[in-house]
Order: structure tokens, then C-alpha cells, then sequence
């Protein structure tokens, strides 16, 4: 016999915690809107393409960076939520640990991490889709040092949100990057963009890295130098904001004694 | 001379919405060597007064000096020589007792880690928790934990916010005569914050009386019940409680 009073009951608890958690909101609604977006522009530009035979290696390629821009990003903002779940935080300040101290070794743990990612990813596409990603040669480099920067800047950002409202907005850690995923040019151009979402994908660094690695796949073609020197501007003033907001977090954090009580 | 100089320390919590007085400028001094309570019933400002003296809240108004110099401008040079054991906070869930102390070793620069480690975990009677993960042990044993973290860098100041709540009494008695032991032997300072009346009176030379984040009395424990006309620092605290001391 089913009681209904118990069923209502458990229904009001979730629907308790979906109206306190910003992040079991964010699954009812973003996570959906964020795939249909990726999947219905990808399919206007595959309907598009001319070199139809290239268009996986660049959609591939394309996934793999967007792996690399995610995971460097998330792994920021996770750090510090792995001290905030297990009450470590407060034991942590209370050594001299300094915040740059913190935020380096962040950095270079999303950067060994990211190193593991990309090699596996590209052994992988290489072995079942027959995909070289090395073979877009030296620029590779260049725009993967550019996507460290740029998810630095952003994961900074995120723990930023992290330090002044707390484990309520933790979701952001995995899911404020979505944000991006459908205007940066992952697996389209950023031309087929309704127009002013195209104009937002400009001031992203990303956009100009994925444009320029389908320029390479496809075409063979190497990217204005322009886009290069772009990526470097915007890298560098994202990161600038990414730190200050980050400090400012922090500083917050200690004024409300969130690192004593961090929820 | 005095190793910590608190003056006029305020705390406001929410300053724009809704502010809360947690500290209402309170100023006091402990000596080397010394070891100093701070009383009050929950919300009278402990914890909050030990937390900025840890760097981990920012106050409001106030100055701080400790070694003799300001803790706002250097705060990590002076945390290298202090250390806290709180009931309030853990360590790593998914690491080991030993790996956890190890990061903490590690932290503070101490060449000698291991060896460190092996002597603390004697010391507090856990040296076979060692490999046993953070996350699956007792209360107590975090308890235990948390007090070899806190000596970890043989620390000049050690504050320690109900260092033993949650323990035996038996093992509560063997820790408080080995801290003790560190203030006699290596002129340790303490600065403790407890609701266990006997176990401040036992260890105290001198206790804070704080009352709704103002310092109501300072002197040594007998004298402060003796102010009173109480047995003891009990009978002290349960007046300031009811309001009987304002």
C-alpha cells in the first residue's frame, strides 16, 4: 500500500532542495538548452560544408581543445571545493599558505592534469579515428598554451563566485564554462552565430583558436596574424580580471568567515 | 613581555545588512610562556577572536601584534611560528592520517617530517591510525589527529579553540598534562578557548571573561572566583550566563 503522505512528503523535500540549490535548478533547464544549441548549429554546418571529407578531424580536433578548456577551468574551482566538502579549508589558511601559493599550485595541478588529458585524447583519436592532432603542427603549441590561459582566467573566475557565495553555486565549477560552448566555435564557424551572439564569440580567445585549428584541418591554412595577436590581448586582460576577482573573492571570504564555515 | 597585543578589536559581521557585534574592541596581552583562557558562553566571541588571531577572518578595527610585530602586514611570516587545533575543522577525508600530516609537515617546512609525525602520533596514542583514512576515524580520533597537526611545527603560540571535546576523559587529561608539559619544557604559549571549566582552571595562568563580544574581567582563575565568591570558575561562568555579571 502506497501512502500517499510519505510519497508528497519525499516530493516536498526534493522540491525543498531544487528551490535551495542553484544547481539542481541549472539540470531542469541549462543542461538541455546547452545540447540542443551545440547539436542544431553543428548540423546547419555540416549541411554547409564544402570539404566534407575533413569535417570530422575538425570536429574531433575541435572536442579535443574543448576538453582541454574545460577540464583546465573545472580542475581550479574543484580544488577548492575538495577542501571546502571535507572542512579542510580552515586548517589550510591557518598555515602561511598564501593565496598566490594556493593559486600556483592550482595551476600547475590543472597543468599536469591537462598534459595526461590531451596526450591520452590524442593517442586516442589517433588510434580509432585514424586523427593526428600533432600533425596541425607548430601552431598547436601556441593555441594550446593559449587555452591554459584562457581557463585559468575562467577557472579563477568561477572560484571567485566559489569564495563569495559558497557551496550553493558549486555546480558553476562544472557548468558556468557551458556558457561559452555554443558560441566559441567549437565544431562551427563562429559566422553562422546569429549575429549577436557572433559578436560575443569575438571577445572570447577560444573562438579564434578553434577558427584557426579548422582553418588547419581543413584547409591548410595558417591564421591571420591578427587573430594571434588577439588571443594574446584578450588572454592577457582575461587573466588580469580572472586574478582580481579571485583575490577579491578571497578577501571577501575572510571578512564573512566563509573559510571558517564554508557551505 | 608580551608575545600577543590585542587592542581594541572589533568584528562586524554583514556591516551593510544586518550587522552583528561578534567583538566589541576588546584588548588583552598574553606572555610568553603563558597560557591564557578565553571564556564565554556560545556567541560571547571565542571562536571569532581565535579565528583572527589565525588569519582566518579579517577584523573589522583593531591592531594585532605578535612576536612583537603588526600580524596584518605579516601574517605569514608570524603563522610560520604558530599553529591551532580546533573541534571545528577537519583535515582531508580521502587521505591518510599520515599523508594529512604529511602535507602539513610539508606546509610548514619541516625537514624532519617523518620523524615529527612518528613522535606526535606516539604522543597523542595513535600511531596506528596511521595509514587509516581521515574520513573513517572516530571523533575523538580527529580530535587526536588535529592536535599532531597543530604541533606539527613546534609552534611558540599555540591557540586551541575546545581542543578536547569529543575525547575520553582519561585521554582529555593525558593530552592536557602534555601540553603542559610543552609550556613548561619549551615556554610554549597557549591560548584556549573551552567549555570544560576544570580543564581551563588546570591549565590557565590567567582567563578572559567575554561577554557579548566585550572582555568583562581578566585575572588568574582562583582570584576571578574569588571576585566573585564562588568555589570556582564554574559557579563564575554560570553567573556571567544568567546575566547576573553585567
Amino acid at each position: 500500500m502506497i501512502a500517499r503522505h510519505r510519497v508528497r512528503a519525499f516530493m516536498l523535500r526534493h522540491l525543498y532542495e531544487i528551490s535551495a540549490t542553484f544547481d539542481r535548478k541549472m539540470d531542469i533547464i541549462f543542461w538541455p538548452t546547452i545540447d540542443l544549441l551545440i547539436f542544431g548549429l553543428l548540423s546547419v554546418y555540416i549541411q554547409r560544408l564544402d570539404v566534407a571529407t575533413n569535417a570530422a578531424a575538425a570536429i574531433i580536433g575541435g572536442l579535443m581543445l574543448w576538453t582541454l578548456v574545460y577540464n583546465i577551468q573545472r580542475d581550479i574551482s574543484v580544488t577548492l571545493l575538495e577542501d571546502t566538502w571535507s572542512r579542510n579549508l580552515y586548517n589550510l589558511f591557518s598555515t602561511p599558505l598564501k593565496l598566490s601559493e594556493m593559486l600556483i599550485g592550482t595551476l600547475l595541478l590543472s597543468l599536469g592534469k591537462a598534459i595526461l588529458t590531451i596526450s591520452f585524447t590524442t593517442f586516442l583519436a589517433w588510434q580509432i579515428f585514424h586523427f593526428n592532432l600533432l600533425s596541425v603542427g607548430f601552431m598547436l603549441g601556441f593555441y594550446i598554451l593559449n587555452i591554459f590561459v584562457f581557463g585559468w582566467a575562467f577557472g579563477c573566475f568561477t572560484a571567485s563566485i566559489i569564495f563569495r557565495f559558497g557551496t550553493r553555486v558549486q555546480i558553476f565549477a562544472w557548468s558556468l564554462i557551458a556558457v561559452l560552448y555554443p558560441i566559441s566555435g567549437v565544431f562551427y564557424p563562429i559566422s553562422i552565430l546569429p549575429g549577436p551572439l557572433a559578436s560575443v564569440a569575438r571577445l572570447i580567445p577560444v573562438s579564434y583558436i578553434f577558427e584557426g585549428l579548422r582553418g588547419l584541418i581543413l584547409h591548410q591554412s595558417l591564421p591571420p596574424v591578427s587573430d594571434l595577436a588577439v588571443i594574446l590581448l584578450l588572454n592577457a586582460f582575461y587573466l588580469a580580471l580572472g586574478i582580481i576577482f579571485f583575490v577579491r573573492g578571497f578577501k571577501s571570504a575572510k571578512e564573512r568567515g566563509w573559510l571558517i564555515h564554508p557551505i | 613581555m608580551s608575545i600577543v597585543e590585542v587592542k581594541d578589536l572589533k568584528k562586524v559581521y554583514s556591516p551593510k545588512k544586518n550587522p552583528v557585534e561578534a567583538l566589541r574592541g576588546i584588548s588583552f596581552s598574553v606572555q610568553k610562556g603563558e597560557a591564557f583562557g578565553i571564556l564565554g558562553v556560545n556567541g560571547a566571541g571565542k571562536s571569532t577572536t581565535l579565528n583572527i588571531l589565525i588569519g582566518l577572518l579579517a577584523p573589522t578595527a583593531g591592531t594585532i601584534q605578535i612576536f612583537g610585530t603588526d600580524f596584518a602586514t605579516h601574517e605569514e611570516k608570524v603563522k610560520e611560528r604558530m599553529n591551532i587545533a580546533t573541534a571545528y575543522a577537519d583535515l582531508a577525508n580521502n587521505l591518510s592520517v599520515y599523508r594529512n600530516l604529511k602535507v602539513f609537515g610539508l606546509m610548514y617546512g619541516i625537514a624532519g617530517y617523518e620523524r615529527k609525525i612518528t613522535e606526535l602520533l606516539n604522543v597523542f596514542g595513535i600511531e596506528h591510525l596511521r595509514d587509516k583514512w581521515f574520513g573513517d576515524l572516530s571523533a575523538g580520533e580527529r580530535t587526536r589527529v588535529n592536535l599532531c597537526k597543530s604541533l606539527i611545527n613546534d609552534p611558540e603560540i599555540l591557540l586551541l579553540d575546545e581542543p578536547t571535546a569529543s575525547l575520553d576523559p582519561s585521554i582529555a587529561a593525558k593530552i592536557r598534562t602534555h601540553l603542559l608539559h610543552l609550556k613548561e619544557e619549551k615556554k610554549l604559549t597557549i591560548i584556549v578557548t573551552s567549555h570544560n571549566m576544570q580543564e581551563v582552571e588546570q591549565m590557565c595562568d590567567r582567563v578572559a571573561l567575554l561577554h557579548k563580544g566585550r572582555i568583562y574581567m581578566i585575572d588568574t582563575p582562583e582570584l576571578l572566583a574569588k571576585a566573585h565568591k564562588a568555589p570556582g570558575l564554574e559557579e563564575v561562568f554560570i553567573k556571567l550566563a544568567k546575566g547576573e555579571l553585567e
